[in-house]
């Protein structure tokens, strides 16, 4: 997984398994954590998603998730 | 070939059918300007950008950049991908000038719904809402490609969704 932020005072980019964050375990600790904020998903949905974005991202590794430029200079990309 | 801005519009008026004088007037600027932009010798204020791609036809990108969006087509089957291979994008243009790009493969999409959540895809999302996923992925099934969805919210922003 990599994130990438910038703005005129940063330049962050972090690299990291993707399988870290993306696993049971943070699932788990995600719903937990929400469970009382209306969190609209369970951990099984959470865990089949993850399966489906695992599966695409073997068979395309360049896939960014999210891009944002802003208006200011800043930039954001996720990438799983 | 590098295409530059100015061949750009001069080709963008041409297919518009307008002569210089006629775009010029449309956009409150003399012939001569027009004429200067499309010979590079100098660009368009940054104010008319938007009203110049409005008249061509284009978004300010496709104009600034050359890059044109797919437009929507039917892919015969046997040319279509796999729509596991496919993806969609949902590209949001704020007046703010703010840029966001969301890249969502089918699968993904297509598991979602498969869990009843549906409506957590657009719930919330302004312009998103209304838009109904289940309908886009059958278009997609069917053959669809391209920029299936263009909305202009009440706030001034442009969303985007096309498929590739």
């Amino acid at each position: 997984m990599r994130i990438g932020v910038k703005d005129s005072d940063t330049n962050l980019r972090l690299r990291f398994p993707t399988g870290l964050v993306l696993n049971r375990l943070t699932v788990s600790i995600l719903v937990h954590a929400l469970r009382d904020k209306d969190f609209p998903f369970t951990k099984k949905q959470l865990m089949t998603l993850i399966k489906a974005a695992k599966t695409y991202k073997h068979h395309h590794p360049d896939w960014v998730l999210v891009e944002v430029d802003g208006h200011d200079g800043d930039q954001v990309m996720v990438k799983l | 070939m590098n295409e530059t801005l100015g061949s750009r519009i001069a080709a963008l008026r041409r297919e518009k059918g307008l002569k210089q004088d006629e775009l010029a007037e449309k956009l409150g600027v003399s012939p001569q300007a027009v004429s200067k932009w499309e010979n590079d010798i100098s660009c368009p204020d940054i104010s008319l950008l938007p009203a110049l791609a409005e008249l061509l036809g284009v978004t300010v990108d496709e104009l600034l950049s050359g890059k044109k969006e797919p437009p929507v087509e039917l892919v015969p089957e046997k040319a279509r991908k796999d729509m596991k291979d496919m993806i969609l994008r949902v590209v949001v243009d704020s007046t703010d000038g703010d840029k966001v790009r969301v890249n969502l493969p089918i699968p993904l999409i297509q598991a979602a719904i498969d869990m009843g959540m549906e409506s957590k895809l657009t719930e919330g999302h302004g312009p998103l809402k209304g838009i109904d996923i289940q309908q886009l992925l059958a278009m997609v099934k069917a053959g669809l490609v391209g920029n299936l969805v263009e909305v202009d919210s009440a706030d001034g922003d442009k969303v985007r969704i096309f498929v590739e």
